[in-house]
């Protein structure tokens, strides 16, 4: 059973990690671009947007690497859960408001506006799988397990 | 908590790098309204038409709609065939022409295309403030 439960843990890290590292990258290829649609949200300070454009894809990125380095990977799990979070709120807020925007969760890779019902349940999906990591993996008698 | 301050500063140095390899100049903030130096993302069509000098008209949306009605000599750029299109753009753009880009009354293409273009290095672009309902004015 712990095994099983172990294989899936490194699905789940793969899958987490490939879909945070891609979204960074595309994010990261075209910050200004991301400002954009970050600010068509309309809920960030003026001040905000661009340092954020710069600084989010980066962070994803490095969690997401993080996900591997035993030492860093509670953590790294605690960013995502809190990027993931962060990420439907602003999805749920765009939505409940009407906005037809694009919303940037890949980057640059997509312009059409969002499907907000799929961006929610994707990222309710990828919540789901973080919280399970950081429910099950990272109890303290199973540290070791999940530190291999 | 110690790991979470780990990553969260680390992610600043490349950050910061590129902020610093790939300054922001192609962004203007949405609040940014074109003055007589023409620095900033929104013009009005009053202003537009005071500029004593030919404009660039591009339009944003689909081919269809484009198709349907547009401005005058408008050109159509738009992101869903942004490689197939920029070239016929570039072909009727001269240097030094400013260009003001329009799309539906609500949507946020134009704002995407005029930074697409100033990331290509043409600087004089601006979007029209109402978009496509303003512009329609200009239809003979």
């Amino acid at each position: 059973m712990n095994r099983w439960s172990d294989r899936i843990a490194w699905m789940i890290r793969i899958a987490l990690a490939a879909v945070f590292i891609w979204a960074g990258a595309q994010k990261a290829r075209h910050p200004q671009l991301f400002a954009l649609d970050l600010e068509a949200y309309r809920i960030l300070p003026a001040g905000l947007i661009l340092p954020l454009a710069y600084y989010v894809p980066w962070l994803e990125i490095l969690a997401a690497g993080a996900l591997f380095i035993p030492v860093l990977r509670r953590s790294a799990i605690a960013i995502v859960l809190g990027l993931l979070v962060v990420f439907t709120l602003m999805l749920a807020l765009a939505w409940a408001r009407g906005l037809q925007i694009h919303c940037g969760c890949f980057g640059a890779a997509g312009h059409d506006p969002t499907d907000f019902v799929v961006a929610i349940l994707r990222n309710l999906l990828l919540l789901g799988a973080a919280a399970w990591l950081e429910r099950t993996q990272l109890r303290p008698g199973r540290m070791t397990n999940a530190s291999e | 908590m110690k790991g979470i301050l780990l990553i969260c500063l680390a992610a600043l140095v490349p950050a910061l790098a590129q902020r610093w390899w790939q300054p922001p100049e192609a962004f203007r903030p949405r609040s940014a309204l074109t003055d007589g130096a023409g620095a900033g993302e929104r013009v009005t069509l009053q202003t537009v038409r005071g500029w004593n000098r030919p404009v660039l008209w591009v339009d944003a949306r689909t081919r269809a709609e484009f198709e349907s009605g547009h401005v005058p000599a408008a050109t159509l750029l738009n992101e869903d065939a942004w490689e197939s299109l920029l070239p016929e753009f570039l072909g009727r753009w001269q240097p030094g022409q400013p260009v003001v880009v329009y799309c539906g009354a609500s949507c946020e293409s134009s704002r995407r295309v005029a930074l697409r273009l100033r990331l290509a290095g043409i600087q004089d672009v601006h979007v029209l403030e109402g978009g496509w309902d303003a512009a329609q004015t200009l239809r003979p």
